[in-house]
């Protein structure tokens, strides 16, 4: 953990171990869910007031780099619950010729890093992802992007309340982004 | 320009030889072009008629336009002029292959007709470019509103100054309607839902899509915000409209390679031959309604043109 602060000081080791355990098994979870397009259980996994969000990213000079906001540049994502949702109803309307044959996916979360936040009932975390796409009979898709995390603490188990999905790659090397991450 | 360590290279290099060509920039109501042809028409004359029609998304208020920040690339195994083609004419796909983006976007609910099969309906066409779409004036709004009423209300409280511009015609019953357009040869738009984008051929088989989201000036940063997602969500790589295109612009590449399929023709010939210059209020060349091939016809009409042309006395100025 890269930084300390009293919720975190006055957390055993063990209770740090739980914690990161519950975690990863949150994740795993949720990339159960999506790979296997089982979208009632992954929505129920997110707040009612979740922000999902995944900006665009673009080559820049490190001179020119500046902190995004969703306002500021174009996104892959800027979503709530409800335009998930809608986003997910294309995939269900019977009609979503790039789905039938389905896509294949597979979600790797690593690399997952827990920090207890001051505010009550929240933690953030910090993960990397790796998602596979394979369609047909050829098309292969790789893609790693950093994951930061708000989760809800709730009744033993978590809500994300918010998501930034940070791309590595620039130039988007797939003819659509037909998955969540 | 200067090198490092140039004195090695006096006598075996003539600078002026090697200069960087020199790149002709004109610009249209804040687009900027550029052509590495000096004996090219000016951009005017290149962009011909079709000006009327790219009028109705650049000159809306005296502020003019810009783009939100960023850009969205992506790369496609397809030819680029797939791209090209689509929004240039093609009408017809959208019912079937967008039937999954038009059901969510109608959230559950009955679809509307988004675009509607009007008589007034048309294609136009001028210089290879091309426009097509209906004429309901809120067709485009609609599809990007997913139910919130604010985008509609904005821009008809719009209108009326919108229409001191551009007129009535292009002020309430084009801008707003369901219409796509390309600019000969590979930049792309779709006015109301407003995805700006070029499509860059890397080879025969490969292109990378650049898509920028362009607003007034003078818009609030609410329907700023409306605009921007309504692209992500709907035009664009996670769009739920632009995902089923893809597939089709992917497999018309492949199959189209295809021993047997290279021996049979495909029919291009709906409307063919049925567009005139005389319509009483539309530049260019005219077709109703807007299911057709008319706009296809002369995109490839236009390619023909340059690509058989030993200079540009034998490319028509007018097309």
């Amino acid at each position: 953990m890269t930084t300390t602060n009293d919720t975190q000081n006055k957390m055993t080791e063990t209770e740090k171990m739980l914690l990161w355990y519950q975690v990863n098994q949150f994740y795993n979870q949720e990339a159960r869910a999506l790979d296997e397009e089982d979208y009632e259980t992954w929505f129920s996994m997110l707040s009612d007031d979740v922000h999902y969000w995944m900006p665009g990213r673009e080559s820049l000079f490190r001179k020119d780099e500046k902190e995004e906001t969703p306002a500021s540049n174009m996104n892959h994502y800027n979503e709530n619950l409800q335009s998930l949702q809608l986003r997910v109803a294309r995939l269900h309307s019977g009609a979503a010729w790039a789905e039938d044959p389905r896509t294949r996916h597979r979600h790797l979360i690593t690399n997952v890093e827990v920090e207890p936040s001051d505010t009550e009932g929240e933690i953030s975390v910090r993960s990397n992802t790796l998602v596979y796409r394979n369609r047909l009979e050829r098309e292969e898709f790789w893609l790693l992007a950093k994951r930061e995390d708000i989760l809800r603490v709730t009744e033993g188990t978590f809500q994300i309340a918010k998501r930034k999905i940070t791309p590595d790659c620039s130039c988007l090397l797939s003819k659509n982004l037909n998955v969540f991450l | 320009m200067g090198m490092h360590e140039e004195n090695h290279y006096d006598g075996f290099i003539d600078k002026a030889k090697h200069g960087l060509q020199n790149a002709r920039v004109e610009t249209y109501k804040g687009l900027v072009f550029a052509c590495f042809d000096d004996d090219a028409p000016n951009l005017e004359e290149f962009l011909g008629d079709f000006r009327w029609y790219l009028d109705v998304i650049l000159d809306q208020t005296e502020e003019g336009t810009e783009f939100l920040g960023g850009c969205i690339k992506n790369m496609y195994n397809a030819n680029w002029k797939f791209g090209a083609e689509n929004f240039v004419g093609d009408s017809l796909h959208v019912g079937w292959t967008h039937a999954s983006g038009a059901k969510a976007v109608s959230l559950g609910g009955e679809v509307p007709e988004y675009m509607p099969v009007d008589p007034e309906s048309f294609h136009a066409n001028a210089n290879g470019h091309g426009w097509e779409g209906g004429t309901d004036g809120v067709g485009a709004l609609e599809l990007i509103s997913s139910g919130n009423p604010r985008l509609v209300e904005y821009f008809e409280s719009e209108r009326e100054k919108m229409a001191k511009r551009l007129g009535e015609l292009r002020a309430r019953k084009l801008y707003g309607s369901v219409i796509s357009a390309t600019v000969f040869p590979n930049f792309s738009f779709l006015p109301g839902i407003n995805t700006m984008r070029t499509w860059l051929p890397k080879g025969p088989r490969q292109f990378e899509l650049r898509a920028w989201t362009m607003v007034n000036k003078n818009m609030p940063d609410d329907i700023r915000e409306i605009v921007q997602n309504a692209c992500a969500m709907t035009f664009s790589p996670s769009g739920i409209f632009e995902m089923d295109d893809g597939e089709n612009w992917e497999n018309s590449t492949v199959s189209n390679e295809g021993v047997v399929t290279r021996k049979q023709s495909l029919h291009y010939g709906l409307r063919a031959g049925t567009s005139h210059r005389n319509d009483p209020e539309l530049p260019g060349n005219i077709s109703k309604p807007m299911y057709s091939d008319v706009n296809q016809l002369a995109f490839y009409q236009r390619w023909l043109d340059y690509l058989s042309a030993e200079s540009w006395d034998d490319i028509p100025k007018v097309r």
